[in-house]
């Protein structure tokens, strides 16, 4: 009973999360989809806790006593390894953030001038607060959004030698995009959930989702910002055009078929008008539809686990008291 | 085309050159920088040097430094009989490569995960010249959107 309770609340974070995935078809806002995405890395945590709330009564309480020894061990193992998992994927996290602080204190370097004034400036158009802008000596295109509370823009030389300038005002509001998007913060936090519920399919799907449309988002609000469409779709041929016949350091984890991603946000460009999100044009119908599915999924678990040990005696009074 | 090191792995538990390299490929490279860089080193120099802090055969020093290579860590030349390994990079070049690597991997920037977009497919470079010129073409068109 105890390990078919923790597979089952298990279960329940996967169906629940397949269908808010599914969900999303019908919703056509970046902001909503994002949200939502999140909500599916979340929402293992509730099978988490719940499943180390369950610890308690093997410790200070006596329920299930004819289980079976297999029984006990996987009901008090579960729970167990899930926590361990969960705290690797914090650790990790908070590793690879510190990991980049370090490595970009010792050589980022301050960006020219003109670069700091095109952040300003961007940043203005966004009301956002322009973030710090480095520079990365690198021979390889890289531009890159990291941080927690203090966002960095990080850019390499490359970048400034290789691409005209409506072509690097482009990939710099793409950037400060991400900064108004506050994506450094969800994308450090989308990271660790997935790592702490690895072995969850709808882990991975929902942060695959989350890190492609981040750059679709933010290549759509750097169109907004710059109008400059088609110098943004040349800056990415451009980068992909040195990624594929530059070096390589193997596999990008956790991405698959990249050359379809890059290739399709340069096509979304090219196609006037940029090509819709979702299918329902009514941000209300899909909201009514996903949120109700989120909440039903969290409330399903903790009634799963209250009908299943009621009757045992084992209810969440028991548990609690 | 820039010489890039092969580098697959990273041990962040471990101090300096090892989170990349294994003690072995760490100890033979120390050496090979210790030396002037144009003077570069054979299998055998680098092998006297190591068997007289441990106990080592020959063919794991030449292994190694064979597979150093491989990694473009090293490169060979043959003079007379022998070969004679000479650094890719210097020690500073080789700690700059790899961390822009490793950053690069950390986080994905503008342009996505590009650093596994590395293909020898004719057909996707083709469509990559394809989509420049049309964005070149429809920039001149349109007054370098």
């Amino acid at each position: 009973m105890h390990a078919l309770l923790g597979a089952l609340t298990l279960l329940l974070s996967v169906v629940g999360g397949t269908l808010v995935l599914r969900c999303l078809r019908r919703q056509d806002q970046w902001p909503n989809r994002r949200e939502l995405q999140v909500t599916v890395l979340a929402a293992p945590t509730v099978s988490l806790g719940l499943g180390i709330a369950g610890l308690h009564h093997f410790v200070g309480r006596t329920c299930f006593l004819g289980a079976p020894p297999w029984d006990y061990t996987l009901g008090l193992a579960l729970p167990i390894v899930m926590g361990t998992v969960a705290i690797g994927g914090i650790a990790f996290g908070v590793i690879r953030q510190l990991t980049m602080q370090a490595v970009v204190a010792s050589r980022g370097r301050p960006a020219p001038p003109p670069v700091q004034t095109l952040v300003e400036r961007l940043a203005g158009r966004l009301r956002t607060a322009p973030p710090r802008v480095l520079l990365y000596p690198s021979d390889r295109p890289l531009a890159i959004t990291y941080g927690m509370w203090r966002p960095t823009v990080l850019v390499s030389p490359w970048m400034l030698e290789h691409l005209d300038p409506q072509e690097l005002e482009s990939v710099i509001a793409h950037e400060v995009a991400h900064v108004a998007r506050r994506d450094y913060l969800v994308v450090w936090l989308a990271t660790v959930l997935r790592d702490a519920f690895i072995y969850l399919p709808t882990s991975w799907a929902a942060y695959r989702q989350l890190q492609h449309e981040k750059e679709l988002a933010s290549d759509d609000l750097a169109v907004q910002t710059t109008n400059r469409r088609l110098a943004l779709a040349s800056a990415l041929a451009r980068v992909y055009e040195q990624a594929l016949t530059g070096p390589s350091l193997g596999p990008a984890p956790g991405l698959v078929e990249p050359e379809r991603l890059i290739e399709g946000r340069i096509e979304r460009l090219l196609a006037t008008p940029p090509s819709p999100v979702g299918r329902s044009p009514s941000r209300r119908v899909a909201i009514g539809i996903a949120v109700p599915a989120v909440a039903a999924l969290l409330a399903s678990e903790a009634a799963t686990v209250a009908a299943l040990l009621t009757p045992m005696g084992c209810g969440p009074r028991l548990l609690l008291g | 085309m820039t010489l890039e090191p092969d580098i697959t792995v990273f041990r962040p538990d471990r101090p300096g050159i090892r989170k990349v390299l294994g003690d072995l490929e760490a100890e033979v490279m120390e050496l090979v920088w210790a030396r002037p860089p144009r003077q570069g080193a054979t299998v055998r120099e680098i092998f006297e040097t190591l068997y007289r802090k441990r106990r080592i055969a020959y063919t794991t020093v030449m292994t190694t430094m064979a597979r150093l290579a491989r990694k473009k860590l090293l490169q060979v030349e043959r003079r007379g009989t022998a070969y004679v390994y000479y650094p890719t990079f210097s020690p500073e070049e080789f700690v700059s490569r790899v961390v822009g690597r490793i950053l690069e991997n950390l986080l994905v920037g503008f342009s996505g995960p590009v650093a596994s977009l590395q293909t020898l497919d004719p057909r996707v470079a083709a469509r990559v010249k394809q989509l420049r010129r049309e964005i070149a073409r429809r920039r001149r068109a349109e007054g370098d959107r």
